[in-house]
């Protein structure tokens, strides 16, 4: 006796089982993109408070500790990154205003297959910027932070080495972790490689 | 009425219960799948705002609930260790059949979930899809995967559903 495959009743099972009733009404669908849309405003006006925030903060630092060899060069690299900050705020302001509905047609316009090899690649890349970004942060805060403290008092410094070591060690776990993540997901866009070979 | 409103409508009553099957199929914790059904239902209602019946609706609504739900599998992903297998890795595992499990069609379901969880997120639409009984030109146009491709794909689910769901053996 032959084999009776066993699919088409699974099909069947798979479409007939019960499920539960959650369904959302048009008002509530609507009352939910309208708050998705404000979420994703008051996001981007609390960034770019803090964005500034923090450009002002490191100008003012740079400026009283006199580590940059003149106060005019601090003051031109803060208005520069001032500058820089407005005019990302402005031009995310500009995308924000449509990226929900814009985002969502995307989705709707891309196969599945080039919707997972972008958010792959999107993760990878989210992998690798911080890499980079703790790497010239460590730098800079090495090249920074010694010379004045040695200058002031030999005290302060033995006082603060543990927590620059601390946060260097720190650092180093997070960049270990962040190299970890970008090898799966690497693995994985392989992986998609092989597969898309195979469907050529 | 707008245009939205009716094709939203028109989606929800037609496809409703496959995508609360497809949110089952992609995440197993049931606030979870909430969450991921709303985030489905939002962007589905958001991008019917665009929708100039460039493709038809079942794949504008398939793509739409595939593409976000792969997205929630590669965030949930990355928080947890579990690897994830492509079918055909699950096609070269051996063994995977326990006839004794095979009761009825609820523990048939609950395999069905345990198999797909485990499966990579394009797998897994591949999966669904079959399920879902769309033919293979139908699943090549949603996934972008060639029909050929497809085809090849659906007998390698075929197999693997064949192994892991056959009742009794070859008599």
């Amino acid at each position: 006796m032959s084999l009776q495959p066993p699919e088409p009743d699974l099909r069947n099972i798979w479409q007939n089982q019960e499920t539960e009733k959650t369904t959302m009404s048009i008002e509530d669908v609507r009352i939910k993109a309208r708050r998705l849309m404000k979420r994703q405003q008051r996001d981007l006006i609390v960034r770019s408070a803090f964005a500034i925030i923090a450009v002002v903060f490191c100008g003012v630092v740079f400026m009283r500790a006199r580590i940059a060899t003149t106060g005019a060069i601090a003051g031109l690299v803060t208005a520069m990154l001032l500058a820089s900050t407005a005019r990302n705020l402005y031009l995310a302001f500009r995308r924000s205003r449509n990226d929900a509905l814009e985002n969502s047609s995307n989705t709707a316009l891309t196969s599945c297959l080039e919707f997972y090899r972008g958010e792959l690649e999107r993760q990878r890349q989210v992998a690798r910027q911080p890499l980079w970004q703790l790497v010239a942060a460590l730098l800079i805060v090495a090249w920074l932070v010694p010379r004045p403290l040695m200058r002031s008092n030999m005290d302060l410094l033995r006082a603060v080495l543990p927590v620059v070591l601390l946060a260097a060690a720190i650092l180093i776990v997070l960049m270990a972790l962040r190299k970890f993540q970008a090898r799966r997901v690497q693995e994985d866009i392989d992986a998609l490689d092989a597969f898309e070979e195979e469907n050529h | 009425m707008s245009a939205q409103e009716d094709l939203y409508r028109d989606a929800t009553q037609t496809f409703g219960a496959a995508l609360q099957r497809l949110a089952h199929a992609y995440e197993a914790d049931p606030d979870k799948r909430r969450d991921l059904l709303q985030d489905i239902h939002l962007a589905l209602w958001l991008s019917l705002e665009k929708y100039e019946a460039r493709c038809s609706l079942r794949t504008w609504v398939y793509r739409i609930a595939h593409n976000t739900a792969t997205s929630h599998v590669i965030r949930q992903h990355r928080r947890n260790s579990r690897e994830l297998l492509s079918l055909k890795q699950i096609e070269d595992a051996s063994g995977g059949s326990d006839p004794s499990k095979n009761t009825d069609n609820r523990k048939s379901i609950e395999r069905l979930f345990d198999l797909i969880h485990r499966l990579k997120p394009l797998d897994r639409d591949l999966m669904l899809l079959y399920l879902e009984d769309l033919d293979a030109p139908s699943i090549a146009e949603i996934t972008g995967l060639s029909p050929v491709h497809v085809r090849v794909q659906i007998h390698r689910i075929k197999a693997i559903l064949t192994r892991q769901f056959h009742q009794k053996g070859p008599q």
